[in-house]
């Protein structure tokens, strides 16, 4: 019985697969159930894995016939496996959410394809999640590249067809600087599979002789994911998207692929290059400096927006900035701050898709307007809107009680146990949280206060059960980070151990 | 025990009357009847509690640690009550005809602002410690203001909001000098010579007492708070200014007072800038203030401006430190109350009955109004100081004193301008005489219109006083005012 | 005794408030009702908390790390709760009387009660964690407060506020991370929890931190310059303004001020260090501005609110002179202080309502009109003044006393600016008691005459904390042993 939790993780890549094929093929209602169905199945799946990796630790499975280090294997930890769960349930929920517009924004004839999309993406992720082979790694990145296009274009009015081009440029940018830095590295090492380079790699630190070559693969790979997953400076096509796509789309964009990239990087820094080599080729502290950049860079273009998709989108730019700090701070804590990082991308991943939706819903009670003026009171025509915009709110602000303050809280933490870096990380995030809160809590009072003018019908707006259900989930699982994070927090740090 | 139940119904009756007359709606027969047995019973309370012979403190009230609300009576009590209570029984005779000529609706407010200021002022007078006195200095402030105000012009209600904020800020300034007593005295109750402790003779400590002199010297009218007096008596109905001037003012006095000798004791500043100075600013409102009543042309102006001189005699005298001074200085705070109120009293008359205000229009009134005139020639007499009448008495011993006190030029000084103020004080007081008497051949003589009943009583009886009192002295005060030199001074 | 208890404050109120909220819009009586008595019900079950004694904390959960939201009765927190559990029922009276005619009174009064819950809350918090979070939940259910009105003032006054109040809470959260860290305990110890050889090694940051985190509270302890939301705040209504300014929100700033100085980090480590001296000149300066500032400012309830910023840094001056003295003469103010402003907003209160007018140089006359409450506000004023024997004059007098046992320059300084504070407070205070019952103008004659009654409800808020801010004095020395027990082990 044991043994076939090994091959879960190899299903769990697979189904979304097969599920594809049915989808392209299929109709409109049939296409929604088989999705559905191919993640709660996936998810099921995973669940055995988790246990079994939290009781044991990690394994690791060839793929194909050849063992490793010539032939392809994936490695399963309670890291891998967590992130996994976030990637099948996400989507769906965010599909959830977003089911109306999605109905509403691409036409009939398409919504299966966009569901061939979705399980491409569920199981590109997944195995970006699994994989312990670098080139494996980037054939999944760009199908996950070229899937989360589909996403997008999917909805066919002119600003979406710009912002997707846009997003495929960065992202295909992105894509060639990892795939030079991976044959950098495959030059150097001679290896592809990630723990196999790791022992190369730390052969060639000693010796000392290739170190510009080696800082340049680092730092390609890193400015390739950086600029898939949003780091600044390479943030400024996340607004143009996520404010253009359907509601369903921006939630799995912002929520999962670029924390898919994010991932991928962690475990290439702690797998492949080991963290010690890398404090050595300097890249992290341009990672850090970045990170805090994001944070303050994007919250003041929170500010400035005046539609609130965008100004949602912003926001994600600085959040990733915070992931970004916690994964550069290196030093003593090093470890924590990159628990704390990958904490922030659960709570991340939850909150963001919880904000649009409610926001998408906010702006449907006001007549489709996105701008603020229209919004104004809008909470109190659509009452399960407003509050769940207001959790999330609360969230990125950090106010106690919800998932986004214990993430603070473990960043902080982390911040004072490393030594140098202590005063500024503590300062950039108490200015961040300020910049956070100026535009958080100012839209969350603008949709309470009933407008200047009264509108013509004042009835409130009839919400999907979907849209409900998914609402209701996103916010009690940000409650229970909220309150309760101390197991999810113990899974994290014992993933993190096994990373290397 | 008894004492403690004269002292507080001393305080209550004035008090609770006061606020019948303010609040019961009543005609002018009862009011007159209600206001002339308080004053009265309230004096007979005070003269029975200052002929007994306790000096014991009571404490009434204990609030937190060292604040406590006590009461005693000891000598210097006991003389500035009765001049409280005598004083304020022949105002309030005195305002029954000088009131007929405001109108009806202000005398309820009057009266019991009138009335429960002398209750504030007996308090403060039977105050056992320091920090009592300091609520009643700050409750008569509060309680005194209201006459000021009483004509509700705009004049007087700015005249009225000085008088608060210098008050109340002389108030707090003494609260400083308080506070640092109560950290370097062994207590804030009143003893003859004081209670500093031994280490408690810092430089600091100089400095407070100094600025809580200042601080008090507000309502005495010294420099530099003085600014408030000349613009705030004379806007009050004259009896009022009369008690302004005559006894309210002594209220700083006494304050210096306590402070002085019977917190901190004389020792701590004999000999130190602090004496100097406090000299210093008392000559120095001497001179002033005689300057200033000198070219002042209305009536209550002046006489305001002389109360801001002649207060300071008495401030000189207990700056001295020295027997003589201390002596001089109360016999001076008994005479210049006399005199003081019998001449404001006068101006009243005048004023009520001619309306005339300034003093050029004075000429001729010795002819109108002869036995008031009469009655403000033998106070300024006995206020310029000549012999035999009562305020040479008191004069003699500053100068003595001061003498005696500071054996170099600093002597002298002292009194050449105890002199020089003496002179402008003739000068300023004499002309009204004169002119009064002796108009010359261009005057038409108006029609006679002698004061009243009502208004010639008092004054009669405060000139007789003026004139006499130097002369005899009824023992019991002489020994008490010597028992009182004798204890605090140096 | 039963652990759970302590939830009962904070519950009770939170749940009436919510019911409150969902009752239709005409039952105003069964509003009213339900929300009195929630307010009650919690008041009496704080009551009986106090007087119960000794109870072991109760963990409402655990966070993560050991950390855990955690309720527990001490003797500074029972001070806080009775204060504010008589206070609340006061001002709840009060605002039935004044908010009669206004607008979005469901909205009003269930945030009013819930925010009782939270003020209990922080008073009952048994950690720093605990009490940050009510602290944050404070700032949130009072928004609603500031902004009924709904005028544009009204939604800058309350963005303004959130502002201020998050951008404090972003430096404090400092505080509570390093606290975390550093401290042997993560309660709240009487006299620090801060160990001195953990202050020796991280002496730099934790100093930093210290001074980050006072600023950081010191928003709504309305510390110069962070205090700058508090005079634009008043356009709310006044039940709000008298309970944000004498109760609950500033109060509960310096609540977290002591918490922070005298239970977390302690004055074994702070006493004497250049910070000690540098927040004391702080505190001495808001004092200067907020009485300056009163003075020059004419209209009445901005002139209460720098009033407020002043005596509010008294109380801080006295927690910051780090001797036991200085911490009793300290909330001997913080009780004193409560009454007479909240009797001073409620007599300003019902002036405003009956005249219409808000600036003090439009109330010539109007005393003859309204004796009680210009009546009431005097003794207010008398009271904060401090003529002696009123309750104003004791706490002065003790912070005072207690400043110079001290013995640094930095208290003497405080000594002298007490007193000019004081001076300043007289005339701002009773300059407009006098104005009042001078004669009034012609053309105001008609306005005065025709001015309606003050609701019984209204004058009773007004008179009540008048009276006891002149006879609270007399029973001081009870007050002072009650304090000197509630902060015994302290030091």
């Amino acid at each position: 019985m044991k043994d076939i939790v090994f091959d879960f993780p190899l299903f769990t890549i697979i189904l979304p697969l097969l599920g594809a094929v049915i989808c392209s093929v299929a109709g409109k209602k049939v296409s929604k159930y088989v999705y559905f169905a191919v993640s709660l199945i996936c998810a099921a799946l995973s669940v055995p894995v988790l246990l079994y990796t939290l009781e044991n630790g990690y394994f690791t499975r060839a793929m194909g016939h050849f063992a490793a280090p010539f032939g392809n294997e994936i490695r399963v930890g309670t890291a891998e496996v967590l992130f996994t769960l976030l990637a099948v349930l996400l989507p769906a929920l965010s599909v959830l959410g977003g089911k109306r517009r999605l109905m509403e924004d691409i036409s009939e004839k398409k919504i299966n394809f966009y569901f061939v999309m979705l399980c491409l993406l569920q199981s590109a992720i997944t195995a970006l999640a699994y994989t312990n082979d670098l080139f494996t790694a980037y054939v999944f990145i760009e199908i996950s590249t070229l899937t989360s296009c589909g996403l997008l274009m999917i909805r066919q009015i002119g600003r979406t067809t710009v912002a997707a081009v846009r997003y495929m440029i960065f992202n295909l940018l992105g894509s060639g600087f990892v795939l030079m830095g991976i044959c950098m590295l495959y030059d150097l090492t001679g290896y592809l599979s990630m723990s196999y380079i790791k022992e190369a790699v730390a052969d060639i630190a000693a010796t000392g002789k290739y170190t510009v070559p080696l800082t340049a693969a680092v730092g390609l790979i890193v400015i390739g994911i950086g600029m898939k997953s949003g780091m600044f400076p390479f943030h400024l096509w996340m607004p143009d998207t996520y404010s253009t796509s359907t509601t369903a789309s921006a939630c799995i964009l912002s929520g999962l692929v670029s924390k898919g990239y994010i991932f991928l990087l962690i475990k290439i820094i702690y797998r492949v290059i080991g963290f010690d080599v890398m404090e050595g080729t300097g890249v992290p502290l341009v990672i850090f400096v970045f990170g805090l950049a994001g944070m303050i860079v994007g919250s003041l273009g929170a500010i400035r927006e005046n539609e609130i998709r965008r100004m949602i989108a912003y926001s994600s730019a600085a959040q990733i900035g915070y992931i970004y700090m916690g994964i550069g701070i290196g030093g003593p804590a090093a470890q924590a701050a990159v628990a704390a990082a990958v904490f922030h991308i659960f709570t991340h991943a939850l909150t963001k898709p919880l904000l649009f939706i409610s926001a998408s819903g906010l702006s449907q009670a006001s007549g489709g307007e996105v701008k603020f003026a229209a919004l104004q009171g809008s909470a109190h025509r659509n009452p399960i809107a407003g509050a769940a915009f207001t959790v999330g709110a609360l969230s990125m602000v950090g106010m106690p009680g919800f998932a986004g303050f214990i993430s603070k809280l473990l960043f902080a933490q982390a911040a004072v146990a490393s030594d140098n870096r202590a005063i500024i990380t503590l300062s950039v995030l108490a200015i961040s949280t300020i910049l956070n809160a100026i535009y958080f809590l100012r839209t969350t009072m603008r949709i309470y206060l009933p407008s200047a003018e009264p509108r013509q019908n004042t009835s409130v707006y009839k919400n999907g059960t979907a849209f409900v259900f998914a609402c209701a989930v996103l916010t009690a699982f940000n409650v229970f980070l909220g309150m309760h994070s101390q197991p999810i927090l113990d899974m994290i740090n014992a993933g993190i151990e096994t990373l290397a | 025990m008894s004492d403690l139940l004269l002292m507080l119904s001393a305080i209550a009756v004035p008090v609770v009357s006061g606020i019948a007359v303010g609040l019961i709606k009543m005609n002018a027969k009862a009011q007159k009847a209600l206001v002339l047995s308080a004053c009265a019973l309230t004096a007979v309370i005070t003269g029975v509690n200052a002929a007994a012979d306790t000096g014991a403190s009571h404490v009434v009230l204990s609030v937190v640690g060292p604040l406590e609300l006590t009461l005693c009576t000891d000598g210097v009590s006991k003389i500035f009550s009765i001049i409280a209570v005598v004083m304020w029984l022949l105002a309030a005779v005195f305002s029954q005809s000088y009131m007929r000529h405001e109108s009806k609706d202000t005398h309820p407010r009057y009266y019991a602002f009138l009335l429960v200021s002398l209750g504030m002022t007996l308090g403060m007078d039977f105050a056992g410690d320091m920090i009592t006195a300091y609520l009643f200095y700050e409750l008569i402030t509060l309680t005194t203001f209201p006459l000021v105000l009483h004509s509700m012009r705009p004049e007087a209600i700015r005249a009225a909001k000085k008088y608060l904020f210098y008050s109340v800020a002389g108030g707090f300034m003494a609260l400083f000098g308080i506070f640092f007593c109560y950290n370097n005295c062994s207590t804030l109750a009143f003893t003859a010579g004081g209670s500093l402790l031994p280490q408690g003779g810092t430089g600091i400590m100089l400095v407070a007492v100094f600025v809580a002199i200042l601080g008090f010297g507000a309502k005495a009218g010294s420099y530099p708070l003085h600014g408030w007096l000349p613009t705030a008596h004379p806007e009050a109905p004259a009896p009022a200014s009369a008690l302004l001037s005559g006894v309210i003012a002594k209220a700083g006095v006494l304050a210096i007072i306590r402070i002085v000798f019977y917190v901190v004791g004389a020792d701590l500043i004999a000999g130190t800038w602090v004496q100097y100075a406090w000299t210093g600013v008392a000559l120095l409102t001497v001179f002033m203030g005689s300057m200033m009543a000198y070219r002042e042309k209305l009536f209550k102006k002046r006489l305001a401006y002389s109360t801001v001189s002649q207060i300071s005699y008495v401030l000189l005298g207990l700056s001295l430190l020295n027997f003589g001074g201390v002596t001089g200085a109360l016999l001076h705070v008994i005479f210049h109350a006399v005199i003081k109120c019998g001449l404001f009293l006068v101006a009243g008359a005048i004023i009520c009955k001619t309306g005339l205000t300034n003093i050029d229009d004075y000429t001729g009134i010795g002819k109108r109004m002869p036995v008031t005139l009469w009655c403000f020639t033998i106070c300024s007499l006995a206020l310029i100081g000549i012999p035999p009448l009562s305020g040479f008495v008191s004069k003699w011993y500053l100068a003595s004193a001061s003498l005696a006190e500071y054996p170099g030029a600093l002597g002298w000084i002292c009194v050449a301008v105890l002199l020089v103020s003496a002179l402008l004080t003739a000068g300023y007081l004499l002309p009204v005489t004169v002119r009064g008497f002796f108009p010359g051949n261009d005057y038409k003589t108006g029609e006679r219109c002698e004061a009243d009943a009502y208004m010639l009583v008092p004054l009669i009886i405060l000139a007789v006083a003026a004139a006499l009192l130097g002369i005899f002295i009824p023992d019991q005060l002489r020994s008490l005012v010597y028992a009182i030199a004798g204890a605090v001074a140096l | 005794m039963e652990r759970v208890f302590l939830l009962l404050p904070v519950l009770i109120p939170v749940l009436g408030g919510i019911t409150v909220y969902f009752i239709p819009k005409l039952k105003n009586r069964l509003a009213n009702t339900v929300a009195l008595c929630a307010v009650v019900l919690a008041s009496v079950a704080a009551w009986f908390l106090i007087l119960s004694g000794e109870r072991e904390p109760f963990v409402i959960l655990e966070m993560i790390n050991g950390l855990r939201l955690e309720l527990s009765l001490d003797g500074l927190g029972s001070f806080f709760l009775g204060l504010i559990s008589v206070l609340w029922i006061i001002a709840l009276i009060y605002a039935f009387g004044y908010m009669k005619n206004h607008e979005h009174l469901r909205m009003y009064f269930s945030f009013y009660v819930i925010s009782y819950g939270v003020t209990c809350g922080i008073a009952l918090a048994g950690n720093m964690l605990t009490l940050f979070f009510f602290y944050e939940m404070l700032t949130l259910v009072t928004i609603p407060l500031v902004i009924q009105p709904m005028t544009k003032l009204a939604k800058r006054a309350a963005r303004k506020y959130m502002y201020f109040s998050v951008g404090g809470s972003a430096f404090a959260f400092f505080g509570l991370v390093c606290l975390i860290v550093c401290a042997s305990s993560p309660d709240f110890v009487p006299g620090g929890a801060i160990s001195a050889q953990t202050y020796e090694k991280y002496k730099e940051l934790l100093d930093a931190v210290y001074v980050f985190t006072f600023l950081g509270f010191g928003v709504k302890g309305v510390v110069f310059p962070m205090c700058m939301w508090l005079p634009s705040a008043t356009v709310a209504p006044t039940p709000t303004t008298a309970l944000l300014h004498a109760v609950a929100v500033v109060k509960s700033g310096v609540f977290t001020i002591i918490r922070l100085t005298h239970y977390s980090y302690g004055a074994k480590i702070l006493s004497g260090t250049p910070i000690q001296t540098w927040l004391i000149l702080l505190v001495v300066f808001t004092i200067l501005y907020g009485s300056s500032m009163a003075l020059r400012e004419t209209h009445f309830k901005r002139r209460l609110a720098y009033s407020t910023i002043a005596n509010l840094s008294y109380i801080l001056f006295g927690v910051l002179l780090f001797t036991q003295q200085g911490l009793v003469a300290g909330l001997l103010h913080f009780l004193f202080h409560s009454v007479i402003k909240i009797g001073a907003f409620f007599c300003a209160g019902n002036i405003i309502t009956s005249t219409g007018r808000e600036y003090t140089t439009q109330y010539k006359g109007a005393g003859r009109y309204m004796p009680v409450s210009f009546i009431c506000f005097g003794i207010c004023g008398l009271s904060l003044m401090g003529l002696p024997y009123f309750a104003g004059f004791v706490s002065k007098w003790q912070l005072c006393v207690a400043a110079s046992a001290q013995g640094s320059a930095a208290a003497y300084i405080g000594i002298a600016v007490l007193l000019i504070s004081a001076l300043l407070t007289a005339v701002y205070m009773l300059s407009i008691v006098i104005n009042a019952f001078m004669p009034c103008r012609e053309e105001d004659k008609k306005d005065f005459e025709k001015m309606r009654r003050t609701d019984v409800r209204m004058l009773f808020g007004a008179v009540v904390p008048s009276v006891c801010a002149a006879l609270f004095g007399f029973f001081s020395s009870y007050a002072v042993s009650i304090i000197t027990e509630c902060v015994k082990g302290v030091f």
